[in-house]
């Protein structure tokens, strides 16, 4: 990008001065453009001893006689006095008064790169100076470096400055008071001492309400946009000074991405071999084993096991990659585990090897004693037979007794429930009668009808 | 910090911070005088409600109503509401002056207007920025017209004016 192609743009710069900088800014601001002026008073000096001494002088490969260089002066003071007289605010009376006369010469002096001010008063330089300040001291809440005034400058192409004139520039900076805020002061400087138009404005750092003027970057960033808006709307001309605010940050922004990708890109592989290695691992050990012999080396931290290298270059911390001191405990737990269960096994093979042997013992034992314990068991048997036979004969009386008895009982039982069956019948009976009585009433009627 | 031990680390930010403020303190001990006043509840009560009538904190009324006394000034009781004020005043002259640079108004009309918003703002920054003291109005009042000599004593005798 060469330096033509830098400029072709509105850029607008944002800097903050101390109160005790703010003499020094103005002055800066309303500086006139030095080469020329040097080479102006040169020319003047130069046509003022030649025109004294009455010799003919060079001026751009042109001879000049005495009275052509008094000529050109009186010209050169001319053409001075129609500019002052087009910059001057008021009446020819009054310029005449304050120009001519030498009443207030130092207001056009001093005013001289002035385009425009707002919400100030004063005309001369050290006026505006001395309301900014006075601004500055009824501020309500102060700092011991807070900022006095803040300079913003506005710069168009150089390929545009054919095209600008006072008046765009005073309805750009008009749109700069309307969207920075109106309570503020503002003064703007036009200069034309570079290839390319620009203005400077100063702002001041407190309100007229007394509350600082700061503005974010996100809010500034907004106003460049509004202002870019405007421009595109009411000066379509000035097509060679249209930025793109934030593209810096936007590259910047992109090779973040890209590297930030890579990374991610990176971390979603490793994850996979983690997860692999993880499912086989039986310990934590042998886990780091799985994974250094893929590639990938642990690094630690102060003697802490920290994270991987991925491939040896980019480091990886397990806890962002969700192994975590709980994970390792779980694969830590599980080789215990593991461990616990080999020795139940163990225990158990040699309890059944125990209770093997002793069972053979027992059954050897048993062997040599069978004929008394079947002898016993015979015996026993004998016992409960008899026993059985006993039981059996006092059933048997008992039986009797209750068996008269139950027939008794059941012949009473019969007897009542004939009673209660004829009791049933004669009612349903006499029911029934009543019953057909009605339904042949109910004929009778209805044949009547 | 070596260690990364988060409890080491804490230790060391607050021996550090207690060290820098301490210096502070040396250092503005040096440069500022500094005074304890005690006040009783009731007189406490007193100055913070005052504090708050004028919209500012007890310390820093305290120091304003200290010089206030001593440059025989009053203190503004709502700087907020005063800024506002000014604030409209200066935007007035502003727009005016815009209208004027335009070509809107009349040169002439315009410069009368601005007179008079100037003037407007200097009165009002004399009576609302810098307010007399009822002495300097009564002596500004008694040259004016020297029969308020009598409705003043009339005041002070009854404690009450016929008008």
């Amino acid at each position: 990008m060469n330096k033509s192609s830098k400029l072709a743009v509105v850029i607008i710069k944002a800097l903050s001065r101390q109160s005790g900088g703010m003499s020094q800014l103005f002055t800066y601001l309303n500086r006139d453009k030095k080469v020329t002026r040097n080479s102006y008073s040169k020319l003047t000096e130069m046509l003022n001893t030649k025109a004294l001494e009455g010799k003919p002088m060079y001026v751009a490969g042109i001879k000049l006689s005495s009275s052509d260089a008094k000529y050109l002066l009186a010209e050169m003071q001319d053409s001075r006095l129609q500019q002052s007289l087009k910059e001057f605010k008021g009446t020819i009376k009054e310029f005449i008064q304050q120009q001519l006369v030498g009443i207030h010469p130092e207001i056009v002096k001093d005013s001289k790169n002035i385009l425009l001010t707002h919400n100030v008063k004063g005309e001369s330089l050290q006026a505006i100076v001395k309301e900014f300040k006075e601004v500055d001291a009824n501020r309500i809440h102060h700092r011991y470096n807070q900022t006095a005034v803040q300079h913003i400058i506005l710069s168009w192409s150089d390929k545009d400055a054919g095209k600008i004139d006072d008046r765009k520039l005073k309805s750009m900076s008009r749109e700069l008071v309307r969207l920075y805020g109106e309570d503020n002061l503002y003064c703007f400087f036009s200069h034309s001492d570079t290839t390319h138009k620009h203005l400077h404005a100063a702002i001041s750092g407190t309100k007229l309400n007394g509350l600082s003027s700061r503005m974010s970057k996100s809010k500034f960033q907004e106003i460049k946009m509004e202002l870019d808006k405007f421009q595109q709307k009411k000066f379509p001309e000035l097509s060679n000074s249209l930025p793109e605010h934030g593209k810096t940050q936007k590259e910047k922004g992109s090779i973040s991405n890209i590297k930030i990708l890579e990374r991610s890109l990176d971390g979603d592989k490793l994850i996979k071999v983690l997860e692999t290695a993880y499912a086989k691992a039986t310990s934590a050990e042998h886990f780091l084993k799985q994974i250094t012999a893929l590639g990938h080396e642990p690094y630690y931290r102060n003697g802490k096991l920290q994270g991987i290298k991925y491939d040896g270059e980019r480091k990886f911390r397990f806890s962002r990659l969700g192994y975590d001191t709980k994970k390792f405990n779980e694969l830590n737990n599980k080789e215990k585990g593991l461990k616990e269960l080999q020795s139940l096994r163990t225990a158990r093979t040699s309890r059944f090897r125990e209770t093997a042997i002793e069972e053979k013992d027992k059954t050897r034992s048993t062997s040599l004693t069978g004929t008394k314990a079947e002898n016993e068991l015979q015996n026993l048997r004998d016992i409960r037979q008899s026993r059985g036979r006993d039981r059996e004969i006092n059933n048997s009386q008992d039986g009797m007794e209750r068996d008269i008895a139950d027939t008794q009982s059941t012949e009473q039982s019969r007897h009542d429930d004939k009673q209660t069956e004829d009791r049933n019948y004669n009612n349903d009976k006499v029911e029934h009668s009543e019953n057909e009585k009605d339904s042949n009433n109910n004929d009778d009627e209805d044949d009547e009808k | 910090m070596a260690s990364g031990d988060e409890a080491a680390i804490r230790k060391a930010r607050q021996d550090y911070k207690r060290k820098y403020s301490a210096e502070w303190r040396r250092q503005q001990r040096k440069k500022c005088k500094h005074y304890t006043i005690d006040y009783s509840p009731s007189e406490a009560k007193l100055v913070i409600d005052a504090a708050r009538k004028h919209k500012s904190s007890t310390t820093s009324f305290i120091k304003k109503a200290c010089f206030a006394y001593m440059n025989k000034r009053y203190l503004n009781k709502d700087v907020f509401t005063m800024n506002e004020i000014f604030q409209a005043l200066t935007m007035n002259y502003s727009v005016i002056k815009n209208l004027l640079d335009d070509n809107i108004i009349q040169y002439q009309v315009g410069q009368a207007l601005l007179q008079q918003m100037d003037k407007l703002e200097s009165e009002l920054s004399t009576t609302l920025r810098n307010p007399k003291l009822l002495d300097q109005l009564i002596i500004e009042a008694i040259k004016e017209n020297p029969t308020y000599t009598q409705t003043i004593e009339q005041i002070l005798k009854t404690g009450s004016c016929d008008h």
